[in-house]
């Protein structure tokens, strides 16, 4: 079945009186388990594309279709549902919440889920902790973390929930190349034990490499799929 | 618990502006209390002085009065026209079977003056008593004449330091215009060498023309209401005689109210003495740190002329050297020693003042008005016309535990038929009378000249009565016709005359006082069936301008708190705004996320909640322990103004449960007014938000 699936999607925002095209006719499907990369310059509608298969924003035409809900009829509430239990999200700028410590943000979404036990949000959360490798770390605000660690947090925040997809945008770009390693590799190895679905957007060639599958946008068309 | 959570973290994180808007909440709900409590105690100190004293628990008067009732005057301080009503038993009657109803008792209430007369008329009046008498006490007949001739002198310096004032205004009037002439007249040596041959013409001569020339402001206006003594003394139970006796059963009489007596028919310097020994005993206040107490010290020594021109020559002789040595003065000038002695400061006043009474105030006219004198009193009649009728002072009285309160002291006591006399609503014999009279008198101004003139004073008649008339001429005859009933003093009436007949308005007082508002029913109800033609008010709304002062001062209270309560309302709403501004991003992460709208309106509330739960609780804990430690001991009254809003010496204030929940009532709503712009914005923030890859 597949995980993801556009088809015919246009995306057009309006500035003023001026119609800006960002996606043009994309169709696209994305299978359970890929690890794929959208590259492009900037401009190029990477961040729309992911978007909408975040169900942040919604297609101007076209069906937008994740886990099987066909985005477009659903309500405002019904998404953020949809956000909460199927996507999780790796952000550039990590957006970790500044008053809470390392395990009160990876807590975050298991408590707005709010049929968890305590046990259960616990279990998970430390699972996650760990394999982030930041056990010594739990009790710090994101303040007192280096820009590799909040990552990490962010990304232990995003798998918890147990999500089908995970998006990131642009999840290295604040940070230098050995921690952005770290940080694909961590992914990488998620992607494999947990059978989570990847698809994040970057212009690194050096992470653009590592990807199993590239889909190449260029003024909000697709361009190069490999 | 995690928007708990977050709420506090969130407001700690911000500790400053938290602070801040804390603060202002703190200041709010501690004033809130605070005020409250005051205007409760001020509102129940002034409920109590009316209620137990002069209004009753509520009023009823004429249904078609033209203005509203004020006991203690109106809002400009003129009595209104209320009316009368012609039958009081009836009313009486009717009211009485309302169940809650303990006693209704008639009152008419008016103002009125009197003039004791200045010095010169009370020694003159002396002195021709001391004629009368036999055998002659000669030693007393010269110490008083050697005082008028003091007094006269007096009257030659002031009218020749006034000369250009006095001509100016009085230069048109006979009497001034001759003023040097008759000066001179008894001054010289031989007005007095054959003064006890020819006492009553001499005496009459200074009675027309140098008392006049005195101006001294003698005047008292005075507040009363007529009614039934023994029914009110009977009725208020805090009722009490202080000086003198109450006015015996069916008599005519006056009774002044202690308070009244004190402050204003006392004698000036007396009466500030009192005040600065009480200030200094009650509020621990000093003369050196006091602006007020100075200038009392100040009005004091300015006025020493009335301390040591009352004071006979021989009197002031014998006090002469005891000054001397008090004040360790070489001076041998009685005034110049007055005035030095009343220059007081902190360390003498004890002795002084003690001095004062023991030495000084025996020789002085310490009240304007004894105790057991019989005095005219004029009044004016709702036609314009003046009435006088003579009064006996029986005493003073005073409701007990309001001894300070200027409200429960505020009125005089007379009774109902000379209330009626002189507020001249009577039979139509009596006005028919009246009537007569002003014809014969020609109606207007009826200055002193036509008194005179009137009753021959400028020839010399030798009528023993004359100086008596003639003194009561001052006081009744300027203003209207006299009196002639003063056999009538003594005259006995009984309950009924008291009762039957015209009164203007009547207290009644309740058995249960918090059945107000029922038994004001129940007397409307009384007055539609048997037709009575009244109109009734609860004692606020009849005292005037005074019931109303509690409403108007928790008026502006409730404004005060209600504008810190909008600042606090619109800083929270401002700054919770600024705080959706400042977490765009963490807000769109959390809806990213996957957090409903509804999660961050409770993430909002929360905030606000908790800010003014605390802070709130904090105001009223604060508010409430002011009220407890200030308001056990009692704030003092400072002042006069103070003991009137007080009702007494101090204020004793109060925790009232209410007004804790009203101010917990009012933090909920700012809470939840300021809350719902800044979450209507944040939950307007779209999780795209979270996407701005600015850090």
């Amino acid at each position: 079945m597949d995980n993801i699936q556009l088809s015919n999607v246009v995306k057009e925002y309006h500035l003023g009186k001026v119609t800006v095209p960002a996606l043009k006719n994309v169709s696209l499907s994305i299978d359970r388990g890929e690890f794929t990369v959208i590259a492009g310059p900037s401009g190029s509608g990477k961040t729309t594309l992911l978007n909408l298969i975040g169900c942040v924003d919604v297609a101007s035409s076209g069906d937008v279709v994740v886990g099987g809900s066909n985005t477009a009829q659903l309500t405002e509430r019904e998404l953020t549902d949809l956000r909460l239990h199927k996507i999780g999200f790796i952000f550039q700028s990590f957006n970790l919440i500044p008053v809470l410590n390392v395990y009160d943000n990876v807590e975050f979404p298991l408590l707005l889920m709010k049929d968890l036990s305590k046990e259960e949000r616990r279990s998970r959360v430390m699972h996650f902790i760990e394999k982030v490798g930041l056990q010594d770390h739990m009790k710090h605000r994101p303040n007192e973390l280096s820009g590799g660690q909040r990552q990490r947090v962010a990304i232990a925040r995003a798998l918890v929930t147990k999500p089908r997809i995970v998006l990131a945008d642009e999840p290295t770009a604040n940070l230098d190349s050995v921690t952005g390693q770290s940080i694909i590799d961590l992914m990488k190895e998620i992607n494999r034990s947990e059978q989570t679905t990847f698809l994040f957007s970057t212009h690194d060639d050096n992470v653009i490499r590592q990807a199993n599958r590239i889909i190449k946008l260029r003024d909000g068309v697709i361009v190069a799929e490999s | 618990m995690l928007l708990w959570k977050l709420a506090f973290r969130n407001l700690f994180v911000h500790r400053l502006k938290t602070l801040v808007t804390g603060l202002i909440i703190v200041f709010g709900t501690t004033l809130a209390i605070v005020g409250n409590s005051v205007v409760d105690a001020i509102s129940g100190g002034m409920q109590k002085s009316l209620t137990n004293s002069l209004t009753g628990d509520i009023q009823v008067y004429a249904a078609d009065a033209k203005e509203k009732i004020a006991v203690l005057g109106g809002s400009d301080g003129n009595l209104p026209d209320i009316g009368y009503l012609p039958d009081f038993k009836k009313v009486k009657t009717a009211l009485l079977e309302i169940p809650n109803i303990k006693a209704v008792i008639p009152m008419g209430i008016s103002f009125a003056m009197l003039n004791p007369g200045n010095l010169l008329d009370l020694k003159l009046e002396e002195l021709r008593a001391s004629y009368k008498k036999t055998p002659r006490d000669d030693a007393r007949l010269a110490a008083l004449k050697e005082h008028v001739r003091m007094i006269v002198r007096d009257i030659e310096r002031s009218q020749t330091e006034n000369q250009d004032n006095l001509g100016g205004v009085f230069g048109g009037e006979k009497l001034f215009k001759d003023a040097g002439e008759n000066i001179a007249k008894a001054l010289d040596q031989s007005f007095w060498n054959d003064f006890d041959r020819h006492s009553d013409a001499r005496l009459e001569f200074l009675a027309n023309k140098m008392a006049p020339l005195i101006f001294d402001d003698n005047q008292l206006y005075l507040s009363y209401f007529g009614t039934v003594p023994e029914l009110f003394e009977e009725a208020f139970p805090q009722f009490e005689v202080v000086k003198g006796t109450m006015i015996p059963e069916g008599g005519r009489g006056f009774l002044f109210s202690d308070f009244v007596y004190e402050n204003q028919v006392k004698h000036r310097v007396a009466r500030r003495l009192d005040q600065i020994k009480k200030q200094i005993d009650k509020e621990k206040l000093t003369l050196k740190s006091s602006k007020d107490l100075q200038d009392k010290v100040k009005a004091n020594i300015a006025q020493a002329a009335e301390v040591y021109s009352q004071i006979e020559p021989p009197a002031a002789a014998t006090l002469l050297p005891r000054l001397q040595q008090l004040l360790g003065s070489k001076s041998s000038k009685f005034p110049e020693l007055v005035s030095e002695f009343l220059a007081m400061d902190d360390t003498n006043f004890p002795t002084r003042y003690t001095f004062f009474y023991d030495q000084i105030a025996p020789q002085l006219i310490l009240y304007k008005v004894k105790v057991g004198d019989t005095f005219a009193i004029t009044g004016f009649t709702k036609s314009g016309y003046s009435s006088s009728v003579n009064m006996k002072v029986y005493g003073t009285y005073r409701f007990r535990s309001f001894e300070s309160s200027p409200l429960a002291g505020a009125l005089n006591v007379m009774d109902m038929v000379s209330f009626r006399k002189l507020f001249g609503i009577l039979t139509a014999e009596r006005r028919s009378e009246t009537e007569s009279l002003d014809a014969e008198m020609g109606l207007g101004d009826v200055g002193r000249d036509d008194i005179e003139a009137m009753f021959g004073a400028a020839t010399e008649s030798t009528s023993e009565t004359r100086v008596t008339s003639n003194l009561q001429s001052l006081t009744q005859g300027r203003f209207g016709q006299v009196d002639s009933e003063r056999r009538d003093l003594d005259t006995k009436y009984s309950r009924s005359d008291m009762e039957d007949g015209v009164f203007m308005n009547a207290s009644v007082v309740l058995k249960d006082p918090s059945r107000l508002d029922a038994t004001l029913e129940e007397i409307r109800a009384k007055n539609d069936e048997k037709k009575l033609g009244l109109q009734a008010a609860d004692w606020r709304d009849s005292a005037g301008i005074v019931g109303q002062l509690t409403v108007m001062v928790r008026g502006v209270l409730y404004l005060f708190v209600f504008v810190i309560f909008s600042v606090a309302t619109f800083i929270i709403m401002n700054s919770m705004l600024m705080a959706t501004l400042e977490r765009r991003r963490e807000i769109g992460t959390m809806r990213a996320i996957g957090a409903q709208r509804s999660f961050l309106l409770g993430l909002f509330l929360r905030e606000t909640f908790v800010l003014s739960f605390v802070f709130g609780l904090v105001g009223t804990l604060i508010g409430v322990g002011i009220v407890l430690a200030v308001g056990a001991r009692g704030i003092p009254a400072m002042g006069d103004v103070a003991t009137f809003f007080f009702s007494g010496d101090r204020l004793y204030l109060q925790v009232n449960i209410m007004h804790i929940a009203i101010v917990s009532l009012c933090m909920t709503i700012v809470a939840l007014v300021s809350t719902q712009y800044p979450a209507w914005r944040a939950m307007k923030i779209s999780p795209l938000e979270a996407m701005q890859s600015s850090e």
